[in-house]
């Protein structure tokens, strides 16, 4: 079933480039999630995690490689199952100035890019642009995608940022109570559907 | 009294328990300057945020209301009463069964009145807030317990003040004396009913903030 799939994946791929179109990756279900390590009185501690299924997502491959489009992310749909807490990270990440977080990729090579779209699974690496709270920083990652049906593919994902990469410092709770390192561990488990159609159609 | 200690030592256990939960961040220090942003522009994304934005409730917190702020704060004041309640009305009990007249009856009354009052409002917010997260189906099971905890402490509050009441008039009007009605016999429901109530306050305090 999955090399079905790719065989149709890939060959939408192939009618979209050889008739001049671009292929679009519209988000289809997903989720993203955020994990914080805080340590008591600097030893130990709680794991803090939330998620977001709330995400809104297209991309456009253009027929020159380029890749538009991306990832939001609404900060009010992070969950961590503790609303006060949910509406702290949402003041930290000046969420009524800046109400989403975004995701982009900014390099990939067009070799990696034919492989996501015309192989059955694997791992690329690309530069992806994150901005939250006003402040924007690139990482280097690996993304590794899997077809899941007919037209669809799966891309998971993580990546190790930091608060201040963002202009954000470390929370806490309490004085010294509770204190996180500055590490914030962003990971994403996203479906997107292929399609053909015509760039820059947001 | 043995037991409204216990009752007092069960709820800082729990308090502390609760706090011990890490229920919200705050900032260390002012916030940095945001790393440098990459200039180069993506224009559908930017359009896409431009929709994005322009959605009323983008940036709308379901929980970022008065309605939640006025709830955990009348909630905490709530616990207060009713501990003050439970030791109050132990003390009361006390010198009813010692056979002297309690010098805590007339605060034990007000402050029982006051909670259920308090009580009632808390419940109606409660429900305004549980329709207002209908959505989130995360920490839906913990919010449907709490509202079940703090509506039975709610109805317990209103029938022992109830029950007291009723106490009163029998004993005003000489009915329980014809009847031959103990102490015991007319205020133990309301003792039973006003332990159970305290009890499910803590409990759904400590639902909600586990």
């Amino acid at each position: 079933m999955n090399r079905l799939s790719t065989v149709i994946t890939f060959l939408i791929v192939v009618a979209s480039f050889s008739t001049g179109g671009a292929v679009t990756l519209n988000l289809k279900s997903g989720v993203v999630r955020y994990d914080v390590h805080l340590k008591t009185l600097g030893i130990g501690g709680d794991d803090v995690s939330a998620v977001n299924r709330t995400s809104i997502g297209k991309m456009t491959v253009t027929e020159d490689g380029q890749i538009e489009g991306g990832l939001i992310i609404p900060i009010v749909g992070f969950d961590s199952n503790n609303t006060k807490r949910d509406k702290d990270v949402a003041k930290i990440l000046k969420y009524r100035e800046h109400p989403a977080i975004t995701f982009e990729v900014v390099e990939m090579t067009r070799q990696d890019i034919d492989r996501v779209l015309g192989s059955d699974s694997g791992q690329v690496n690309l530069k992806t642009k994150i901005t939250a709270a006003g402040g924007s920083k690139v990482y280097d990652t690996v993304l590794d995608f899997r077809s899941e049906a007919a037209n669809t593919i799966r891309f998971t994902t993580h990546i190790v940022g930091k608060f201040s990469d963002f202009g954000i410092s470390p929370p806490r709770l309490g004085l010294i109570l509770k204190t996180a390192p500055d590490r914030i561990d962003l990971s994403g488990d996203l479906v997107f559907e292929v399609e053909k159609g015509e760039q820059n159609q947001p | 009294m043995k037991a409204a200690i216990g009752f007092v030592l069960l709820i800082l256990t729990a308090a502390n328990v609760s706090a011990r939960d890490l229920s919200s961040f705050h900032l260390s220090s002012p916030p940095q300057e945001p790393a440098a942003a990459d200039t180069v522009r993506n224009s559908t994304l930017d359009e896409m945020l431009l929709q994005f934005n322009q959605k009323s409730d983008s940036a709308a917190l379901p929980y970022d209301s008065w309605t939640f702020d006025v709830h955990r704060y009348l909630g905490y004041t709530i616990v207060a009463a009713t501990l003050a309640q439970v030791i109050l009305g132990s003390m009361t009990w006390d010198a009813r069964k010692a056979g002297t007249e309690p010098g805590t009856k007339t605060a034990h009354k007000y402050l029982g009145y006051t909670t259920a009052g308090l009580s009632l409002a808390q419940t109606a917010l409660g429900y305004t807030n549980f329709c207002k997260l209908r959505e989130k189906e995360l920490g839906k099971t913990k919010r449907t317990i709490h509202l079940g905890l703090a509506t039975l402490a709610t109805a317990g509050f209103v029938t022992a003040a109830a029950i007291a009441y009723n106490a009163r008039e029998d004993i005003n009007d000489g009915t329980a004396a014809a009847e031959s009605k103990t102490f015991d016999d007319l205020y133990s429901k309301h003792r039973t009913v006003g332990i159970i109530s305290a009890a499910s306050v803590l409990f759904t305090v400590v639902v909600i903030e586990w």
